[in-house]
């Protein structure tokens, strides 16, 4: 071994842009614990790179008797508003589309052995995240996930979060078209691009390959875009029907259509479009009202389609719309191995079950995709290992996460399903059932999560244990459950067939967990239905809930109606009464059990919710870019010290072209990053109008600018001294840009 | 010392472990072992995995069922190291006595005739012939400071976290290989 860090060894092997970024967040995280990064501004930039709190990062947490504090070594230093340093958090990590490589498998179960509690988990957005990482881990878990192009930008907070899609995508035999290489363009294009960088919430897209499936999910997203052709002087044209303004949350609105046919080549711009508008227009005060959704509510869709074509009309043309169109083909696949059928057998024990249950046919003859699935989302490294040979052996070179939290292999021959699966038996992850009544997705709820209120894993673990056991009705078999931890909705529970979202009660002067029953929703048709809570159910009492329900659902069902049908018909009053008794809690010293929560023997509290990090924190564009600025003058002092002269004079001007363009950004939207150009603009809008101006010292912070620019800093030969000088000037520069920030947004001096 | 180093003790039977759930969240209240613990995971729906986690700041203590082999995992994150791999191994010891010492419906008993050690740190401690070749002789030398003739074989693939396994063909009960350490010093 001859490196002495990762940053040594995976030299060369980083694309240099997300290389520079990381060692960038790396020294935001040094001057954060040095206190010379706000804490705001150090929380959403961490958040942005999809560092995210974890229960209990506060300091304390209730031991079932009282609220205790955790003594973490670093003392008071936070890494948010009450956010503890040391505290541990959770790492997201994109998987766009849920496409994941055999070679990324191996590399994220490398990072969860070494900076995790050994678990990956994949979520209902087609992430990966690992829980309990340190937050000085982060840098070099960042940088070995870039070595395999994985990024971790964006994954949270006020961003455009994974671009989801659906994971049948290119072998569908109901797609208009594979969507992989336009939600691989979007996801490029969107990332890091500075018309997102002032959102006032998360942003969310998906794609779906048709309308009718439940895939991809559209109809909840901020941005949903379904595949659809047309014929155009006689020649058949890809495109989208583009929705805008769904959302979950604890109110779920539906998307509603913006256009019904975008072309292909309109796509990157329109939605480049919607961001600016959503940075325009989204409410950044009241964080409860700041999704997207909120604005086009209160737009209106022609007005929302006027603003949006009002945008779309000012953009500077950018050549990495269409770009990717030439190359739509780079993102196929290809099978690894010929088709092929299924031999007669014998084939394994509990083969026929699961075939049943987690085998389709592809579009292509021969071959069929095959469900992996996961309990709870959750895998081991040593599984995750033996699945990414799986795939090197039986598939090619990639899987799929799904959104039910599972994984997906794709172009599976059907003469390989018995040896596939009796491998996948072999290492814990051979059980059926995925996408049936037993697979219930949850999200993180209590296990984690600062804002859960009662615990979705546990419910959904007793769910699966039990239907396991006792598999309920065949007719209910392909019903699905979905539970959240709280009204936030990150389990989807307003879409499935039995949504649950965590309560809490006071019974006889104590707290009890309980779960809201939400029906009504559908999943077909990308969520084409959100349900509604009829009532709360103590959660011990959840599971013979759903007995009862899938009974009566079986036993009345009519003509093959789905179960929200059924509730259609039968009525919310029905359904109700048919839980009403289970509604009732026991007296304490009957049975205590009520009192704490699956999973968790302490007696049950909302004394450990906080406020999450989901809304990330609001920081405008501007302070972005001048803590950039303020980080180069940094690194030219480092560069000074280390007598690299020349570097250190060249970041110097860097930094103050960075703060220069920073502030004059918010006058001219569209201004690039040529050196000439921020010159002359930010000298036009803002040094000629006295904006950038010092009351004693007038222009003369502005001309450190224009001498370094007009001398030619970068090719320029520089002593020492002149570095020094031109360091000092940077200083003073960046300080007076603050200074202007400061003035403009009217902070108190 | 190696840094992440993971000491495995495995128990003499694979019982349920759902009982000591409970436990760990005594321990954390009654803060029982003299370091920070913060929380407790129940993994038990993850076939051979980490079955029952206590995270602590400096390590993680596991209910392990790696492998398919139940054991108690001692797995040190950050912070102050353990001086050698006997240190680490007292402290696992501590650990495996005080469940050992647990009013559960079927106790954990832990064996002290293999040990696991693991070092989850590839960039100090990559999984190739020359780690191998540095680890094994001096994880030897340290054991034979309280084992007699231990065999030290190496079981970790390249692509796993480097693990070796130390056997004995008998072994001292759990107090009379602590009264050991403390004669080594360690």
């Amino acid at each position: 071994m001859t490196e002495s860090t990762w940053k040594q060894a995976l030299a060369g092997k980083i694309r240099e842009d997300w290389a520079r970024e990381i060692d960038i967040y790396e020294t935001q995280l040094e001057l954060r614990k040095k206190g010379k990064v706000e804490e705001k501004l150090f929380a959403e930039t961490r958040l942005r790179r999809g560092v995210y709190g974890q229960r209990y990062d506060n300091g304390q947490r209730h031991d079932g008797e009282k609220s205790q504090k955790l003594d973490y070594p670093s003392g008071e230093l936070t890494k948010g508003p009450e956010t503890m340093w040391d505290a541990p958090g959770m790492q997201r990590i994109k998987i766009p589309m849920g496409k994941l490589s055999a070679e990324q498998l191996d590399t994220l179960c490398e990072l969860a052995e070494e900076y995790s509690d050994q678990i990956l988990h994949v979520t209902t957005r087609q992430d990966i995240q690992l829980h309990f990482v340190h937050i000085e881990d982060t840098p070099d878990l960042m940088r070995r996930l870039a070595a395999v192009g994985l990024t971790t930008r964006e994954a949270c907070g006020n961003s455009v979060r994974n671009v989801t899609a659906c994971p049948l995508t290119g072998v569908c035999n109901e797609e208009a078209f594979d969507v992989t290489p336009y939600a691989n363009a979007m996801m490029f294009f969107m990332l890091g691009h500075e018309d997102t960088m002032s959102f006032g919430r998360k942003f969310k897209i998906a794609f779906s390959g048709c309308k009718d499936n439940p895939c991809a999910l559209t109809n909840f997203h901020d941005v949903g875009c379904i595949a659809a052709t047309r014929v155009v002087d006689g020649e058949v044209r890809r495109g989208f029907e583009y929705y805008v303004g769904g959302g979950l949350g604890a109110v779920p609105y539906m998307a509603q259509l913006l256009d019904e046919f975008v072309t292909e080549e309109e796509l990157l711009p329109l939605t480049q479009a919607v961001a600016r508008v959503f940075a325009r227009l989204g409410e950044k005060e009241n964080r409860s009202r700041a999704r997207f959704k909120f604005v086009v509510k209160k737009l209106g869709m022609d007005e929302l389609r006027r603003v949006v074509a009002e945008e779309r009309a000012k953009l500077r043309p950018d050549p990495r719309w269409t770009a990717f169109l030439s190359e739509l083909h780079a993102t196929d696949e290809k099978p690894l191995k010929p088709p092929s059928k299924l031999g007669p057998g014998p084939h394994p024990p509990g083969f026929d079950e699961w075939r049943r249950t987690n085998v389709r046919p592809q579009r292509q003859e021969g071959y069929v995709v095959a469900a992996v699935t996961l309990p709870l989302g959750d895998f081991t490294p040593v599984q995750g290992r033996a699945v990414a040979d799986m795939v090197r052996r039986y598939t090619g070179h990639y899987l799929r996460t799904t959104v039910d939290q599972n994984l997906l292999f794709r172009w599976v021959t059907e003469a390989d399903l018995p040896a596939l699966y009796a491998e996948l038996a072999a290492i814990g992850l051979g059980e059926p059932g995925a996408d049936t009544i037993g697979d219930v997705t949850a999200c993180p709820g209590t296990d984690t999560c600062k804002l859960g209120i009662s615990s979705s894993r546990g419910l959904a673990g007793e769910l699966r244990r039990r239907l396991a056991v006792q598999p309920g009705p065949a007719a209910a078999e392909g019903l699905h459950i979905k539970c959240s931890g709280c009204f936030n909705s990150c389990g989807q529970h307003h879409v499935a067939d039995l949504g649950f979202l965590g309560v809490s009660r006071n019974v006889n002067g104590r707290r009890v967990p309980h779960f809201q029953l939400v029906v009504g929703g559908e999943l077909r048709q990308n969520a084409a239905s959100y349900g509604l809570a009829i009532g709360a159910i103590p959660s011990k009492r959840v599971p013979d809930a759903v007995a009862r329900l899938t009974r009566a659902y079986a036993e009345r069902k009519q003509n093959g109606e789905t179960f929200k049908a059924f509730v259609d018909r039968v009525g919310k009053k029905e359904i109700k009464s048919l839980i009403e008794e289970l509604t009732q809690v026991p007296p304490y010293e009957q049975d205590p059990s009520f009192y704490s929560d699956w999973g968790d023997p302490r007696e049950y509290t909302i004394g450990d919710v906080t406020t999450g990090e989901c809304a990330g924190e609001i920081v405008p564009m501007v302070q972005f870019g001048l803590a950039d600025s303020e980080r180069e003058v940094f690194e030219a002092q480092v560069l000074l010290d280390e007598g690299k002269a020349q570097d250190a004079a060249r970041r110097a001007y860097s930094a103050m072209l960075k703060a220069a363009r920073a502030l004059t950004r918010e006058k001219n939207q569209n201004l690039g990053e040529d050196p000439a150009e921020i010159v002359e603009e930010f000298k036009q809008r803002l040094v000629e109008p006295k904006i950038f101006w010092d009351p004693f010292m007038g222009g003369k912070f502005a001309h450190f600018l224009f001498r370094a620019h007009e001398e030619g800093v970068s090719e320029k030969d520089h002593s020492k001294e002149s570095a020094h000088q031109l360091v000092e000037e940077a200083q003073l520069f960046v300080d007076a840009a603050h200074q202007v920030q400061a003035r403009l947004t009217s902070v108190p001096s | 010392m190696l840094p992440k180093i993971q000491i495995k003790l495995f128990t003499t039977e694979d019982v349920p472990v759902e009982g000591y759930v409970p436990v760990f969240h005594r321990w954390i209240r009654e803060r029982v072992l003299n370091e920070l613990l913060i929380d407790v995971v129940d993994y038990s729906h993850v076939p051979d995995g980490p079955h029952v986690v206590v995270i602590g700041h400096e390590a993680d203590y596991v209910l392990d069922r790696g492998n398919g082999r139940l054991g108690l995992l001692y797995a040190h994150k950050r912070g102050p190291r353990p001086e050698n791999l006997l240190a680490a191994l007292r402290r696992t010891l501590e650990v495996a006595k005080r469940l050992e010492g647990e009013a559960v419906s079927e106790p954990l008993r832990f064996r002290t005739d293999r040990v696991l050690v693991r070092v989850a740190d590839r960039l100090a401690a990559p999984a190739d012939d020359a780690t191998y070749a540095r680890l094994i002789p001096a994880f030897r030398a340290e054991l034979e400071r309280i084992y007699e003739k231990p065999e030290v074989v190496r079981v970790g693939n390249a692509r796993e976290l480097v693990t070796v396994e130390a056997r004995v063909p008998t072994a001292p009960g759990l107090d009379e290989l602590l009264q050991r350490l403390n004669g080594a010093g360690a």
